[in-house]
């Protein structure tokens, strides 16, 4: 690895109560992300995607992450006080949501947001925090800034919106900006939009992005990696058209064949994953994708395989790779020998 | 599909020239503008338009639980603005929805065996022990199984409680099912099975479906005709492969390339598509002309002051843009 990356998230463990007792959401995940970087963490609802998002900006409270670590530029985040994690969101850490409706202030214009933002991050008078905000409304695309800095949230359209939390996430100039399924609520063009405005911002301030998703068609044309979860695990990674184009775990390539593209044939049934993704309470023995898997044998219901590493940068967690290296359950990408 | 049924038999459903116009605190809203629509038998009419674009509002019409501003609206021959009560409470019957959010659409606190039974109650088609085996029989027709009878909706995930919508749906024996984002809350696997069990019903059953959504890609795959809404019209109507493949309207051309572009065994590099530009107009206060013609990269200076008609360009595609004038008028099918 040529720099250590800035973000290390290590086997990490998330856990809700629940009248049945703890269940792990999220059981043993581990990704990194560059400087620069992006990188999708792609899975349906159930998944713990998002889980592993918020659990990792510390907001869902210290106490549910039951094991692991995160690491941004080396510092632990896992533990660390509300006040230093307050710090560094809004910093070095940036996020933008799937509503942006329900992020913003209905109360407060957008210039307001913007500028109380700005003014939060470093000292600066109000009317440099508002020419700034002007300013940032215009990079990331907002049509008449000068006019839609005293525009409420409401008199905004979606697509809008969601340009506005860009705008604000940018205010601290964070290092990594997570984007929790920041275009789902979207129209396929707006989302268009958005998603350019994403690579443009990326491109001139070097912000990495952690995209968290349930769609593969954003991942294929937004992400650098991507990390496949089902079910609280980590299934799959590695570099975006490696993975689209040979996926090596079942449950990736089941994944992306139920996707209708205009070349699927009308005239055939779709290829669908029976059943559906188990709630964390109800998590199957062994492999926890064996009772939808096609390739399941039965070994798969007893015991659950490890991550293992294939070509380098590339990981699957499935039987069907025995005798293949274990992937290092701390580095993605790197591999070690198991003595 | 009913491939014996010849082309010029009368459709099963037919709406011509559907206006909708809503008032609120001082301003109209025109959601649905003259929007005509013909389902033959056995067949899959699609709806596809983005947020706004009046969708929505054509299904609670075609199924009359809107009365339209204007226009008509025949079901099996029978004009149902007309229909008396006793009529339209006997086509109710044969008309049925399937909603987007199936756990919203199904009260959380009614067991399968009442939710799927209701209609069977409300249109006294059976009770009692009758009403249990058509029950069970419908479940098993939707892939449950009766063990689920005395579940409650909340106890299942999206896709099977989607399932129990359409076995509702099922309950008397309809002819048209109208799918309003029938499977667009669902994850991607669960989606592909929906579809299949959609398709599989429609050929056991005869049935047909009017299939709104807004991925395209999905509409696709489930219509013979796909039509295509922008802001309260229809800016284009055709064949889904053809739609893909030749956008004649130059909406269908934007949105067919703001698709993201998923190819996965073409994935060399990163994908990417054309960037459109603008968002859709409010429907309170949509453009003068051509309702497009803020965001189409082919605007004269015609679609600024006048409306364009739907017109026929080639065989069974039509679309709403002047850059067709010259072409015949579609009938008003």
């Amino acid at each position: 690895m040529p720099s250590p990356p800035l973000l290390e998230v290590k086997d990490l463990y998330v856990r809700f109560p629940t009248p049945a007792g703890p269940v792990n959401a999220v059981a043993g995940v581990s990704f990194t992300v560059s400087a620069g970087e992006t990188v999708a963490v792609v899975g349906e609802s159930g998944s713990g995607k998002s889980v592993s998002s918020l659990a990792l900006l510390g907001l869902l409270g210290s106490g549910n992450i039951s094991a692991g670590s995160v690491l941004l530029r080396d510092e632990e985040l896992v533990g660390a006080g509300p006040e230093r994690l307050r710090q560094l969101r809004g910093s070095e850490l940036a996020m933008i949501f799937q509503n942006p409706m329900s992020s913003l202030d209905p109360l407060f214009t957008v210039g307001d947001q913007l500028v109380e933002a700005l003014r939060a991050h470093r000292p600066m008078s109000r009317r440099a925090a508002r020419a700034r905000a002007v300013e940032l409304l215009r990079e990331v695309g907002l049509p008449d800034p000068e006019r839609r800095v005293r525009a409420y949230p409401h008199e905004l359209s979606g697509g809008q919106q969601q340009r506005v939390m860009v705008a604000i996430a940018l205010t601290g100039e964070p290092a990594l900006l997570i984007a929790d399924e920041p275009t789902t609520a979207l129209d396929v063009t707006v989302e268009a939009q958005i998603l350019e405005l994403l690579r443009t911002m990326q491109r001139e301030h070097g912000t990495a992005l952690l995209l968290i998703t349930h769609d593969m068609a954003v991942v294929a044309e937004t992400a650098d990696r991507v990390v496949v979860m089902y079910a609280g695990r980590v299934v799959e990674h590695g570099p975006v058209a490696e993975v689209l184009r040979s996926p090596r775990n079942p449950y990736t390539r089941a994944l992306i064949d139920s996707i209708p593209t205009p070349a699927t044939p009308r005239d055939r049934p779709m290829p669908a994953i029976a059943g559906s993704v188990p709630t964390p309470a109800e998590a199957p023995s062994g492999c926890r994708f064996h009772p939808r898997c096609p390739s399941a044998l039965e070994r798969c219901s007893e015991a659950e395989p490890p991550l293992y590493g294939l070509e380098p940068g590339r990981a699957s967690r499935c039987w069907l790779h025995e005798g293949a290296p274990q992937a290092s359950p701390t580095t993605a990408g790197e591999v070690h020998h198991v003595a | 599909m009913s491939p014996d049924a010849p082309t010029t038999e009368a459709p099963l459903f037919e709406a011509r020239d559907l206006v909708k116009r809503f008032r609120s605190r001082g301003t109209v809203v025109q959601a649905v503008n003259g929007v005509s629509l013909r389902i033959p038998r056995g067949r899959t009419v699609g709806l596809v338009g983005e947020s706004g674009s009046g969708k929505s509002t054509v299904a609670r019409l075609a199924l009359r639980l809107l009365d339209p501003t204007s226009g008509q609206v025949t079901f099996d021959g029978v004009d149902l603005l007309r229909a008396s009560r006793g009529q339209m409470q006997a086509l109710r019957r044969r008309m049925q929805i399937v909603f987007q959010d199936p756990l919203g659409s199904l009260n959380p606190r009614m067991r399968v065996l009442d939710a799927v039974g209701e209609p069977l109650a409300v249109h006294r088609i059976a009770k009692g022990s009758a009403r249990v085996d058509r029950v069970v029989e419908l479940l098993e027709r939707v892939g449950l199984r009766s063990s689920d009878l005395y579940r409650f909706s909340h106890q299942f995930s999206g896709g099977q409680a989607q399932r129990i919508g359409i076995a509702r749906a099922l309950a008397t024996d309809p002819d048209l099912i109208v799918c309003d984002e029938a499977v667009s809350a669902l994850d991607v696997s669960v989606q592909a099975q929906m579809l299949n069990l959609l398709k599989r019903l429609q050929s056991e059953l005869g049935l047909s479906y009017l299939f709104i959504a807004h991925d395209l890609n999905v509409v696709r795959y489930m219509a013979d005709e796909v039509c295509v809404m922008y802001l309260g019209q229809i800016v284009e109507r055709g064949d889904g492969d053809t739609l893909f493949a030749d956008p004649r309207h130059p909406y269908t051309g934007m949105l067919v390339s703001a698709l993201p572009e998923f190819a996965p065994e073409r994935a060399d590099g990163r994908a990417r598509r054309a960037v459109p530009r603008g968002e859709p107009a409010s429907p309170s206060s949509p453009p003068p002309g051509c309702r497009f013609h803020p965001r189409c990269p082919k605007a004269m200076q015609r679609c600024r002051e006048e409306a364009p008609a739907l017109h026929g360009v080639a065989d069974g595609r039509a679309a709403a843009c002047h850059l067709f004038d010259a072409g015949r008028e579609a009938s008003a099918r």
